[in-house]
Parts: structure tokens; sequence; C-alpha cells
């Protein structure tokens, strides 16, 4: 079958290939080219704003360098191997064990080398370090619980910390494993139940950084995100100030707002939610006691406004199916009060 | 012999084929009906279930394989429709996570392995010149529980409770306190595809070892045999030890133990390490066959030998040897120590330098031999394109710094699909576009491959490239979906186009394989020009393959120079003939030496039955009874399973006796009823143990694993058991694995009353161990679900009695059959004799770990 007469054709057809093949080199050129363009995202690796995440994309711009250079020779190579007929075409192949060991194996064991220390020495200056504060965080189906045991803060979904400051992590799981990751800051550490995972991260730039769980953690795992809030120091410490657990002697503004808080116990919203300086206690869900200053609602799916929130309490699986908060049925009016209530908890 | 000289004695190409081959070798006549009829299968539905010839086995592996691939592609079709837009509602979240558990198992144990399972079922047997596989009901025992395990995964969407853990199942959220039956259609199913697996792989490895054609040495053999039987032997560990997992899993779940239960000392991170030890070889498992697909190919189309053959021999043994010591690797960002880590990420980086090999490999064939690019080669080109740029990112990933980033996003995910469609499925569908003219006798389309190869490629590329982008933006793996702000819209609308065109190539490619069944020019029997054992048979293969068996004197056999033959080459004529067109009424093939593939015998292989059926649908109703919590069915399925299994073992005197009687082979001096090493039984007992021995290893690792991260030692109120009772039973196990090996001797020698007498010894002392250590279970002072120790030394000593129950078993039943054993069973009794004291080596070997883990485990340290 393949007589002379389909071998005319050959070179026509490895040339037709050869297009295919820069075709598709041109594409991977376009598509590095979108990388370039598209660092300016809250959840981007490639977008650093701390000095772990910082090590880790140069250390990735050289992997890519090394590896865009390997591949292209390697293309380059077996192009040139397939288009080039040598005279000899008919019998042994010009190139033999040495050429496969050299290119194969000696060289990329150089290449290899240099990578392994590279990879060593980002990991060594990654190791624990000195920390400032530990913030606790455990993770939840499908939800965040953060603590400063330092500051005796107890929030949900929202890590504030301070600028240019080596902050502590302990990393564990109150169901099921979950996996830490804000990509503008580090990279992602897993949270196991029964056990801490130690781990760091430091902003040295303010700003608002996304984060999610990283590892699948059951039906609403796409929706368990988090912010991190990294501010200046003295901003920090007042955020701190006013995260004191709210006293009993916060006066209600309005009726609405008093009956808001009534209702917050008549459905029972305390028995998983609670409210600092409240008899609300519960701790299956997320501490509410600022829940009013919160960025976002239901982890990361909504933002904080009271039309969402009322849509939360109302549709809480409509909004977010299958995470384990219950529908709520309240009158309208009553919605409404509580909506307000919670509003105030700032 | 060097490749160069070898191209030496090449002559040109259009002078080589199968024409000079049979020219060389005038035996191509008819094969007598009585011959063909020997190797017929009945008609009909009997001819159907009782069917246990290579042919259709791995037709049949190859054929539901595909279904399985036709609908992990179609969820893979719903995840990308649902992913095109940010925030899309088009499934509901439940469906998805459906989706992505059922495609990820899907592909990777109901497609890629099964089918190359098939495929080497299949083709080995032609490849290496013999007539069948080594265990014919044994391949057919496996499809059936290959396709049963496959339906009873498919049956939880029958039943609306699909599993939803992903592939991995990671703890605890498959535990029972997390999820429902849903995951334990996954385990069943998965177990029992496992269970198909690891028959597939003794099947491939016996036969390769055993089965190749006569002066085909280990030097001399295909690459495709190399890269099955790595693929076979990392079969037998890795699937041995996801079983045990799955098995530790499962007891969780349904009998309460606690390996994966912190709560009672159990631990997340061991399913991690078992599931991981099994996963990462998988992937070489898959790919390594692949690799020897290209090696196949490669040398055909560039009209010369392979360059670098030891080379990438030894690349293969390297990948597979490496393979197991890289696990940890996808657990980086699990909290492991950083020393642990930096060692797998040096091993990680290893394995490149085995792929580089490879792939430079190819090229030095391929330079300059201005190659046809016909679509078998178009595929193995893309596989190169795509194997290096997902080898390149797999390097990237080794780096831990740079993977605890990227780990669990869709950089991940495109690295893996570049690593397993670039690397596994590419070359796939070239073995299709390759071999499958002679499966059916016809060529497929080339027009059509061609636009079902640039279909593939292209579509591929605009769907798995922007991945590893999104996985820079921040796209998390395992995700319904994902916000609108992170703007990924552009880059995941590219990709689901992609996937549709991929969709759109795979239909193309299912059309040119069913249109060319009819209407495909006839390929003849080497349409090719090709160079291996089985382009010399008619296309489609006759049943028994081989009339005469064939002989090889090079790595290429059908390019070797007639003319070039030296008085030192032999053709081994005599052991050939003696089985050109015979046996009659029986089947055989011819057994070669392992090593340098010497005649050494004629081996009978079974004809039709329903043997293996039955035995599948028993073992299969053992994990459908647990799947349903009828534990009493599944009791009763599991003592039939292990009946009919009794059953199929047992030599059938009438067999023995026709074989005894035949003249085949006698004048060729070849062994007609084969012992040791010459015979498969040996070789398939050693492969066993190597099954078994990997599940016990999988076991002392979990129990040590256990101690190591455990406060306390034993754990709970218990406290290290008293060694008398211990030490007596285990001393015990000793002597009497002692005495049957004796026994083995003696009966080896001719010693038959002896040997009957020394063998009572391992009955009577295996009886003894069984009972004093149960009876001594209760000293350990901790039951299986009270703590992680309980059921760790429970599971381990139940393991520890049913093997010796099977050694006893076997030493009770050799003990039977001696005294009215007549003469013409002398070989069969002492190839049982072999076999058991086989097994009671084995067990002496993995009886003293035992002890020592169960008994000073407690104390040491």
């Amino acid at each position: 079958m393949l007589a002379e007469s389909s071998r005319g054709t050959a070179r026509y057809r490895a040339v037709r290939s050869l297009g295919g093949w820069i075709g598709a080199a041109a594409f991977v050129g376009i598509a590095v080219a979108l990388v370039g363009c598209h660092v300016d995202h809250d959840q981007s690796m490639l977008h650093p704003a701390g000095p772990r995440a910082e090590r880790i994309a140069t250390l990735w711009w050289v992997l890519f360098a090394v590896c865009t250079a390997t591949f292209l020779i390697t293309m380059g190579l077996a192009t040139v191997g397939i288009l080039r007929r040598s005279s000899t075409g008919e019998g042994a192949s010009p190139l033999g064990n040495r050429f496969i060991f050299v290119s194969g194996a000696a060289i990329p064991a150089v290449v290899l080398m240099g990578i392994l220390i590279a990879s060593l020495g980002a990991q060594s200056a990654d190791a624990k370090r000195d920390v400032d504060f530990t913030i606790v965080v455990v993770g939840h189906q499908y939800w965040w619980e953060v603590r400063y045991p330092d500051q005796a803060i107890i929030t949900a979904n929202e890590i504030h910390v301070p600028v240019g400051r080596p902050i502590g992590l302990e990393l564990s799981s109150g169901d099921v494993i979950h996996s830490f990751w804000v990509p503008n800051l580090a990279g992602k550490k897993d949270m196991l139940p029964g056990q801490v995972n130690r781990f760091w991260i430091q902003a040295d730039r303010p700003g608002i950084y996304r984060g999610q769980c990283a590892e699948f953690c059951g039906v609403q795992h796409a929706w368990m995100a988090f912010r991190v809030v990294a501010l200046e120091p003295e901003e920090f410490d007042a955020w701190v100030a006013a995260q004191a657990p709210a006293e009993e002697s916060v006066p209600a503004i309005d009726e609405e707002v008093a009956r808001g808080k009534e209702i917050y116990f008549a459905a029972h919203c305390d028995g998983c939610h609670a409210i600092g300086g409240t008899e609300a206690e519960g701790r299956r869900g997320p501490d509410l006691t600022h829940v009013g200053s919160r960025l976002t609602l239901a982890a990361g799916v909504l933002p904080n406004t009271p039309e969402n929130l009322a849509e939360w309490i109302r549709d809480p699986q409509g909004v977010k199916p299958g995470n384990l908060m219950p529908r709520t049925a309240l009158h309208p009016e009553d919605l409404d009060a509580l909506v307000r209530y919670l509003q105030t908890l700032k | 012999m060097t490749s160069a000289t070898e191209a030496l004695q090449r002559p040109a190409p259009p002078e080589m084929g199968p024409e000079a081959v049979n020219a060389r070798e005038p035996d191509s006549a008819e094969a007598s009906p009585a011959f063909v009829e020997t190797w017929s299968s009945p008609p009909g539905w009997v001819g159907f279930f009782t069917e246990v010839n290579n042919q259709p086995i791995g037709k049949r592996f190859m054929a539901t394989a595909f279904v399985f691939f036709l609908l992990g592609g179609l969820q893979a079709l719903l995840m990308r429709l649902q992913l095109a837009v940010p925030e899309n509602e088009l499934l509901s979240p439940q469906f998805y996570n459906e989706l992505f558990t059922m495609h990820g198992s899907t592909m990777m144990f109901l497609f890629a392995v099964p089918f190359l399972e098939g495929l080497a079922i299949y083709l080995l047997p032609m490849t290496i010149g013999s007539r069948d596989v080594a265990y014919p009901r044994l391949s057919a025992y496996g499809y059936w529980v290959y396709l049963i395990g496959g339906m009873v995964f498919y049956a939880s969407y029958l039943v609306g409770a699909v599993p939803d853990i992903g592939w991995f199942g990671y703890t605890p959220l498959s535990t029972d306190r997390f999820s429902g039956i849903s995951t334990d259609f996954w385990l069943l199913g998965l177990s029992l595809v496992e269970v198909a697996g690891l028959t597939a792989g003794l099947e491939i490895v016996v036969t390769i070892l055993k089965f190749r054609a006569p002066g085909m040495t280990l030097a001399r053999m295909p690459l495709l045999a190399w890269t099955f039987l790595a693929m076979g032997l990392m079969i037998l560990i890795a699937f041995s030890v996801l079983l045990t997992a799955t098995l530790l899993l499962e007891m969780d779940r349904s009998l309460g133990t606690a390996f994966f239960d912190v709560t009672r000392g159990g631990s997340d991170l061991l399913w991690q390490h078992l599931f991981w030890f099994f996963g990462h070889p998988e992937v070489y498992i898959m790919f390594l066959p692949a690799t020897g697909i290209v090696s196949m190919i490669v040398p055909v189309f560039a009209r010369r030998p392979t360059v670098g053959y030891v080379l990438i021999v030894s690349a293969i043994v390297l990948t597979a040897f490496v393979s197991f010591g890289l696990w940890v690797h996808h657990m980086f960002a699990a909290g492991l120590p950083d020393l642990s880590t930096a060692f797998f990420t040096a091993s990680s980086l290893m394995i490149a330098i085995a792929s580089g090999i490879q792939v430079f490999a190819w090229i030095a064939t391929l330079w300059g031999s201005g190659p046809s690019l016909r679509t078998p080669l178009l595929f193995v080109l893309g596989f190169l394109f795509l194997f290096v740029l997902g080898g390149l990112t797999g390097v990237m990933v080794a780096v831990v710094p740079f993977d605890v980033q990227v780990h669990d996003t869709y950089f991940v995910v495109a690295h893996f699909h570049y690593v397993l469609i670039g690397g596994v499925i590419f070359p796939i569908f070239a073995a299709l576009h390759y071999w499958l003219p002679k499966m059916t006798g016809r060529m497929l389309s080339e027009r059509l491959g061609v636009w079902t190869f640039w279909l593939t490629f292209l579509g591929f590329n605009a769907t798995f490239f922007p991945m590893h982008v999104m996985g820079f933006l921040g796209m998390a793996r395992r995700v319904y979906t994902y916000p609108r702000e992170l703007e990924l819209a552009g880059y995941n609308l590219l990709a689901t186009g992609g996937a549709l065109l991929m969709g759109a190539g795979t239909l193309l490619l299912l059309i040119n394989v069913l249109v060319s069944r009819r209407r495909g020019a006839p390929a003849g029997s080497d349409p090719w020009n090709a160079d291996s054992l089985e382009w010399t048979i008619p296309s489609p293969p006759p049943v028994f393959t081989y009339l005469r068996p064939p002989s090889v004197r090079s790595r290429h056999p059908l390019w070797e120079d007639p003319t070039a033959a030296s008085d030192r080459d032999e053709n081994f004529a005599s052991a050939r003939d003696a089985l050109a067109g015979r046996p009659v009424g029986w089947r055989a093939t011819l057994v070669t030496d392992a090593i340098d593939a010497r005649p050494q015998a004629v081996h009978h292989l079974p004809g039709p039955t329903l043997i293996p059926l039955i035995a599948a649908a028993a073992t299969s109703l053992t994990a459908i009874g647990v799947l349903i919590s009828a534990y009493i069915l599944a009791a009763a399925a599991a003592l039939v399973t292990a009946i009919t299994v009794v059953l199929w073992l047992r030599p059938n005197g009438e067999t023995l006796e026709q074989i005894r009687s035949s003249d085949v082979g006698r004048a060729a001096g070849l062994d007609l009823l084969p012992t040791g090493t010459r015979s498969t039984a040996w070789w398939g007992t050693v492969g066993t143990i190597t099954i078994v021995s990997s599940a016990f290893g999988a076991l002392f690792y979990t129990y040590f694993y256990l101690r190591l991260f455990s406060q306390e030692w034993p754990q709970g109120d218990a406290t290290a058991p008293p060694l008398l009772i211990g030490g007596i039973a285990y001393g015990a196990l000793i002597a009497g694995a002692a005495s049957q090996v004796l026994a083995t001797r003696l009966f080896e020698r001719g010693l038959r009353r002896y040997a009957q007498l020394i063998g009572v010894g391992a009955v009577a002392l295996g009886a003894v161990f069984l009972g004093a250590s149960l009876f001594d279970l209760d000293n350990f002072d901790a039951a299986p679900w009270e703590s992680a120790y309980g059921s760790a030394v429970h599971v381990l000593a139940f393991a520890m009695a049913l093997a010796t129950g099977v050694g006893v078993a076997l030493s009770i039943a050799w003990q039977a059959r001696v005294p009215r054993g007549h003469e013409s069973e002398r070989a069969s009794l002492t190839l049982h004799a072999q076999v058991a004291g086989l097994w009671w080596r084995f067990l002496a070997a993995v009886g003293v770990l035992t002890f020592v883990t169960l008994y000073l485990g407690p104390r040491i340290g």
C-alpha cells in the first residue's frame, strides 16, 4: 500500500502538517500573550500581593522560560527530522544511541537539576517563620470560621490582616477536608479534621483578595469563597477595636430593629448563629456579631445588601442549593425587620 | 545486535513483507477441518456465553470500553456546556458533581485500562507468536466481572444515587457520615473492575513470559510487549493496593471499622496515601502501553528499525519502578514534612528523563526517513506534541512551591488531560487506525482518518490549552460554576467550543469504524509493510491465530533477510512442525523459556466453558450483596465463588489422559504436561502471590502508618498482646510451611509415600495456626470497631487466616488426590504439590512479617 505512488504526496502532506504545527505554535504564543494581559485579577497567582505568591510567580516565569525553550527545541527537532529526507532515507537513521542519550537524558538531567535546586530554594525560603499573631481558620461545609484568639474576635468568611506583617494561620476542619487558598498571597494548604496545619500569609499591599476552597468538599464546594482584607496597620487596629463584642447596651435604633431582634430568636436563628452580647450562642453557622459589615453573604455568593440578605434568608436553597441553612418562612414585614436588625450589626 | 547492524541486514522495503516470509516458510497450508473445529466456539448464545478465546474476549473488552468512553465523553460535554458561561444554571450542582465523579471514574477505570487490557488480550498473542493467552478462562472471567462491575457503577443512575465524591473518594467525604449508598456503588463497582484488572494483569504477564515465539528472546521482544509486561506487573502491585484500600473503606462504611475515622484513631491521610500509591502508577499503567503502541508504529512508517531499543526498554523499566515513588506529589498541599515532599520532587523529575529518552528515540527513528503521514502516524505525531507539552507541565507541578499554587486548579486539569488524552488516547486512536484492518480485514478511510485527527487535535488544544490560563486566574477544580468577577468567561467558552470539536472528531472515528467494516478496502495480511508477527497472518486472523507457530531471529521478524540467516540462527523447525495444524481435539500452544524463548512444552488450553461466567456472576453477587446490605446473600455468593474456583482449578482426568496419550510434540522433545517453571500454573501462582503480597503490604503500611501518627499505641485501653499463643501459632505456621515444602521436594523425587506422610504436617500445623491465631485475637483487647488499632489487627489477622486457609485447602486437596492418583496424573500431582509449596513459602514469609507487626509492633520503639 505504501508503494512509490503514495510517496509522492508525502512531502505535500508533510508541508500541510507543518502548517498545522505552526498554527498550533502560534496558538500557544497567543494564549501565552493572554496570560500577560490578564494579570489584574483579584484571584490570580500571577498578580502577587505578598512575598510568598511573589516567589511562586517568579519561579513560574523561570519554569515557563525553561519549559518553553525545551518544547520549541524538541518540536523543532521533530519537525526538521520529519520534513528532511536525508540521502540515506532508505536505511539506518543517521542518529543513534548517543543522540538519544545526550538529548533525552543528559541535557534534561542538567536542566532538571537546576529546577530541583530552584524548587528547594523556594521551598526553604517559604519555611515557617516568626509571625505577628495567629488566626485560627476552620473550614465548614461551605463557609469559613475565623477566630483571632489574641484579639478575642470571632468572624466568618473574611480575614482581616495588617499589611507587611507575616500572619500565622492554624488551619483545620469541622467536617470534611477543605483547602485554604488565596492565590494573590500564597499557595494552598489543606484543612483536615482532627489535625492542625500551620501556614502563614503576608500581604504587602492593602487590598481585598479573594480566596476559595480548593479541595472538593461537597455539593457547594464551588461557592465556598472568602476574602482577605489587608489593611494599613492603623486601620487594622481600628478594625480590631470595632470588633469588640457588642454589649447588650447597643441601643435599638428604632422599633422595627427591636422587632427584628425578637424575630431573630423567635425564628430560631440563634440555634445556629451566635451574636456577641446577646443570648444567641449557636455555632453551627457563621457568627453574625458583625454581619452588617461583611462584604459578601453565603461565603461569597452575594454582595452584602439588604435585598440580598432578605433573599438569602427567604430562600437559602435557591441561592446556594445544598448548603446547610434551612429555609425560614417569615412574613415579608418580619423579614424586613430581621434584615434591618442584622444590617445594624456592624 | 545493535540496531545499525540490524538495519544493514534488512533489504529494501519493497522486497520485505509477508510474501518473503511465506516464501521462506512454506507452511501456509490449509488448516484441517478438525483443527478449525477444535478452535471454534459453539454457535449461537451458548457460544457467546462460553467463549474463552482471546480474540473475541479481547474485542469485547475493547468494544465495551469504547462504549464507556462515549459515556465518559458525553459527561465531559455536559460539564463543558455547564461551564461555558459563568454562574450558569443549566445543571444543578449535585448533577454536575455526579458528572465529574463519573467522568473521571469512567475514563480511568472503565475505559483506559480495560481498553488497553483488551488490546493486550487480543493483540499480544499475535504479536508474540502464540495462539491464545495463558489463561483463556481467566480473561473471560475478567471480562464478565468488568462488564458487571461497570453496570453496577451505572446502575446508580437508575436508582438515583449517583456517586458524587470525585474519582479519588477522599475520606471523610466518602465515609458513611457524609455520603450514602452512592459511594457504595462507587466502591463496589470499582472493586469488581479492580478484580478484572488484576486478572488481566496476571494474564498479560504470564502470556508474555511463557507464550513467546521460539527465538523471541527478551532482547528481541517487540516494544509493545515490553510495555505490556511493565503494565501487567504494575497492575499486580498497584491494583492490589487499591482493592485493599477500597475494601478497608467499605468495611468502615458497612461494618463500622475505624481506619479512616480520626475520632477513633484512624486517619484521613492514610486513604490519600493508599489511593495515590495506586493512583500514580495508574497513570503509567495507561501511559506505558500507549508508548508501546507508538514504538510499534514509528519504525513501520520510518521503514527502519527502532533506534535505541535498549534505551527505550531501560526507560520503560525505569518508569515502572519510579512510578511507585511518586505518589506524594498529589499531596503537596496536605501538610506533610518538607523533607519528604522534596524527595518526591526529585523522583518526579527523574521520570521526566525516562520520558525524554523515549521521545528522542522516536525522533531519531523518524529522522530523515521521509515518513508517509497517514492517519496512524498523524496521531503519533499529535501524541508527541501533546505529550511533550503535558510532560513539561508535569515537570512544573513536581516543583512543590509552584504545585501548591496550581494544585486543584484548572492548570492541573489541563496538565493531566494533555498527558492522558495526548499521551494515551491519541496513541489508542493511532492503534485503532493501525490495527483495525488486522481485526476486520478492511482498511479505514484515510480521508475520514485525517479529518478525525485534525478535529481531535485542534479541538483538544482549544479545549485544554486555555485551561492553563484559567488555573492562573484562579479557577479551582471540581466547581460547577465560577463567579463572573474572575473574568474567566472567554476562556471557558473557547474550551467548550473545542470540546464540541473533539466530540465531532470522535463521532467521525465511530462512523469510520462502522462504515469501513462493510465498505473498507480489503486490507490484506500486511497493509503497512510492517515488521511484527501479527502481519504474517490473514486479516481478520483465524481463530487459532497461527496454524504453525512462527519463530523469529530478530526484533523485526518480517524485515529479516532470509539470505542473511547464519548457521547460528535456529528456526526451531521440529518444535513448530509438531504443532503445525495440531493437536486436534484439544487446543494447545507452544510454551517457551521466559528469557531465551527456547521451546519447552506443548501447553493445553481450555475450550468453551460456562465456568468463567458462573464465577463472575457469583463474584459480582458478593459485591452486590454488600451493596444492598444483604450480607447473607453476599456470604453465600462468596461461597459459591470459592466452590466454582475449586471446580475450575480441579484437573480433569479425561483431559489429562487425552493429553498424555497424544503424540504431539513428543518427537520434538516437548513436555506435554509441563511442571515447575515450564508450566503456566507455576507462574500464575507466583503472580497471585505477588498480588496477595501487595495487599498484605498495604495492610502492614496501614498498621504502621496509624501507629506512627497515633498518640498512643495500642490505642484505647488495649495492651500489647501476650507473646505465648502468638508465638505458638506462628511457629506452627512456619513448621507447616517447612513440611509442605519438604513434601513437594520428596514428591518431585518420586518418594510418594514419604511426601504424603510429611505433607500431613502442613495440614495439621495449618489447623493449629488457624485455631491459635483466631483464638488469640481476644487477647488483643481491642474490638475492630473500638479503634483503628482494633480494626487493623483484626483485618490483618483475618487476612492471614484466609491466606492460610487457602494453603491448608491446597494441601488437603493434594493429600486427597495422591492415593487415587494414577501414573497418568503424576505430572498434575507434581504441579499441585509445587503450587502448594510456593504458597506455603509465601505463608511463612508473610507470617513472619505479620507476627512482627501484630505482636512486636506494640512493643518496639
